[in-house]
């Protein structure tokens, strides 16, 4: 399993269509894996993930998404993500359908898609409307009778995450809020992990989390790769950038530009944080 | 948006989301285990926290449990 450049492995394991799982709730978010996507010109991408967040608006607002398989989307404590709203309201720059789920929901699809089980089980989904649009089904437990909720496991083409360390044989391990990176990746017909570095040997911190170089397609060394996300133990969320994304993505053209500079004028990450200069860059 | 802070009698000015965020934090007891939301209420719940309610658990949907942000 080869340690290769990201635009390669971007290049190699995903196609126009593919149903794509970026994962990382607030922690080791694959931005770069994500500004790859964009500079390949990916098209017609049904893209998975909870919290879809900036680097979705980012991907829809540059026509990479047919359709969004998603909870809570939104850019978290600052507001609303203008470009999936452009998106579902206009039809800007491609029409993007829709599939809601609630996070518990998305956490048993993908638990349920990497034990190889049809569907995922749990008690939720209750008390609302979504059960009546969206892909849920109830199922009767056999043993007390009580009503579950069922959803359809996740399998997706590509699962994309990022993690602290490989070691040269490929071996991943990422630790901080693990959150259902694993899961993504066990579903994933194909996977792909970015990393902040590869190191000889990996020493595990408490509630670290191996992903096996034999369960992977592609390992790619891309430090600062979760900008603005954060890497624990490497570097800090960049809270200033989320809220500046609210005014640089609020208009079609302001946002094309900054996409323009920061991610289609650079070749890689390097370029990408060169881009942004000692501060953020705004539109 | 701005919003005119309003004046006490004291002449402490406070926000609407100051106000909440207090009487929000006052639900909050010692032992408390709190299911947290982003933005206001965990500014909420970390008042608690900080303030009467050390051993408030806190758990975020992100999978963290026991949190302190």
């Amino acid at each position: 399993m080869p340690i290769v450049p990201l635009c390669d492995a971007i290049r190699e394991l995903v196609r126009d269509g593919d149903v794509v799982a970026l994962e990382g709730f607030t922690h080791l978010i694959p931005h770069a894996a994500g500004h790859e996507l964009i500079r390949q010109g990916r098209r017609d991408l049904t893209l998975v993930r909870m919290t879809p967040d900036v680097v979705y608006d980012q991907l829809i607002g540059m026509g990479c998404a047919r359709r969004l398989v998603f909870s809570w989307g939104g850019n978290p404590g600052v507001g609303s993500l203008h470009r999936l709203r452009d998106a579902v309201e206009h039809g800007w720059p491609a029409p993007l359908e829709l599939e809601e789920h609630s996070h518990a929901g998305m956490a048993a699809a993908y638990a349920a898609g990497a034990a190889n089980l049809p569907f995922g089980l749990l008690r939720g989904y209750r008390g609302g409307d979504l059960p009546a649009r969206t892909r849920v089904q109830t199922v009767v437990c056999p043993f007390t009778g009580e009503e579950l909720a069922a959803v359809p496991a996740h399998r997706p083409d590509v699962g994309i995450v990022h993690a602290q360390q490989a070691d040269r044989r490929g071996n991943v391990q990422l630790w901080g809020i693990t959150g259902v990176q694993k899961e993504t990746v066990l579903a994933s017909a194909r996977s792909i992990v970015t990393v902040e570095e590869i190191v000889d040997e990996l020493e595990p911190p408490p509630g670290a989390v191996v992903l096996p170089a034999w369960v992977l397609d592609a390992v790619s060394v891309v430090p600062g790769g979760a900008h603005p996300s954060y890497a624990h133990g490497y570097y800090d969320r960049d809270n200033e950038f989320y809220v500046a994304w609210d005014a640089i993505s609020r208009e079609r053209d302001g946002f094309r530009a900054w996409m323009q500079r920061h991610v289609l004028e650079t070749t890689d990450v390097v370029e990408y944080h060169a881009s942004l200069g000692p501060k953020v860059a705004g539109a | 948006m701005t919003v005119a802070r309003p004046v006490s009698d004291a002449g402490v000015k406070w926000t609407a989301d100051e106000m909440m965020a207090v009487a929000a934090s006052r639900r909050l007891r010692d032992g408390t285990v709190c299911f947290v939301g982003i933005g206001l209420p965990s500014v909420a719940a970390n008042l608690a926290r900080h303030t009467h309610a050390p051993g408030c658990v806190l758990i975020y949907e992100s999978g963290t449990i026991g949190a302190k942000p």
